[in-house]
């Protein structure tokens, strides 16, 4: 099939897949990249002390 | 270009300057921080509660209170993770830029400590940034990777950054790898406008920036929170590391030929 924009690629791609698996990957990395990161800092400030 | 215009309720229009006050006290905190040293017991820990708490309620805003994109659907929520971490890093690896220009010109070990910081979380965000990116490709694109320009870009900022911290871990004397590592930090920030400006100078599947005259309010409001939440976070891990960069460094020019250590220069 040939699509006549990339938009509307994107718009048949996005209801096809549906997305919310992405998204839901996309909040989970950074909610535990936050976590850890900040786990991290936690326990080298406390060695540090 | 389409723009669309939209009206809300005069208690919606209310609601959409909340970032604005917010990113305004996140500023003047950051602001009494920098300039006010004894003031540093308590802002960093304001900053804490406030970045927290702003980023509990930013899956509620970008996950269910926002409309969906009109041509991506769902997967257009990514925008609320993925460019404030992209603004974050490149935040922190401008921070290490004049960090990097400082410790060259003053020689100060509190120059020195905040580059490793601002680097090291820079990087943090840059790669989160990235990865975002890449997830919002692969329904959107088709593919999780392309080597277009913007993405080309990021890519080798990730890697330069990579190595500065790599340089930093295998250099033992810290006058040479302070002294080293600014050279390297320099000459590393002269990807970030290439990389801000990769997607006006070529052709690129990336979307070039939007503003705020073509994106719905409601869209710009949620974007400006997310960033908020994540730049009081950004400055909370900046200031965290650089205490752990000072510690290590005052450890390490403990002898007198050494330059001041953290607190003495500043």
């Amino acid at each position: 099939m040939n699509f006549p924009s990339p938009i509307l690629a994107a718009d048949y791609v996005g209801h096809v897949v549906g997305g919310w698996e992405y998204v839901q990957g996309a909040y989970g990395l950074t909610l535990v990249a936050l976590l850890a990161y900040g786990a991290y800092l936690f326990n080298a400030r406390k060695d540090r002390s | 270009m389409r723009h669309w215009t939209l009206t809300y309720s005069s208690q919606t229009q209310a609601l959409l300057w909340l970032p604005m006050i917010l990113l305004a006290l996140v500023l003047a905190l950051i602001g009494v921080h920098v300039f006010d040293p004894k003031a540093r017991r308590w802002t960093w820990k304001a900053l804490a509660v406030i970045g927290v708490g702003m980023a509990v309620g930013q899956p509620f805003l970008a996950l269910s209170w926002v409309p969906p994109e009109k041509y991506m659907g769902d997967t257009g929520r990514i925008l609320y993770v993925h460019v404030p971490q992209v603004w974050m890093a490149l935040i922190a690896l401008t921070l290490n830029f004049g960090a990097s220009l400082a410790f060259l010109l003053k020689k100060s070990w509190v120059s020195d400590a905040l580059a490793e910081a601002s680097a090291e979380v820079g990087v943090l965000f840059g790669a989160v940034g990235v990865t975002l990116g890449a997830l919002w490709a692969k329904p959107t694109w088709g593919a999780y990777w392309t080597w277009d320009a913007r993405l080309t870009t990021a890519a080798i900022l990730l890697v330069v950054y990579s190595g500065y911290l790599a340089l930093r871990k295998f250099i033992e004397d810290p006058e040479k790898r302070a002294t080293w590592s600014a050279v390297v930090g320099i000459f590393a920030a002269v990807d970030i406008p290439v990389l801000w400006f990769s997607v006006k100078w070529w052709r690129s599947m990336h979307q070039t920036q939007s503003n705020p005259s073509t994106v719905d309010p409601l869209m710009t409001a949620v974007l400006r929170y997310s960033a908020t939440a994540f730049l009081a976070l950004l400055a909370v891990f900046i200031y965290q590391r650089f205490l752990v960069a000072s510690a290590k460094r005052n450890e390490e020019v403990a002898l007198p030929e050494a330059l001041p250590a953290v607190g003495g220069t500043p």
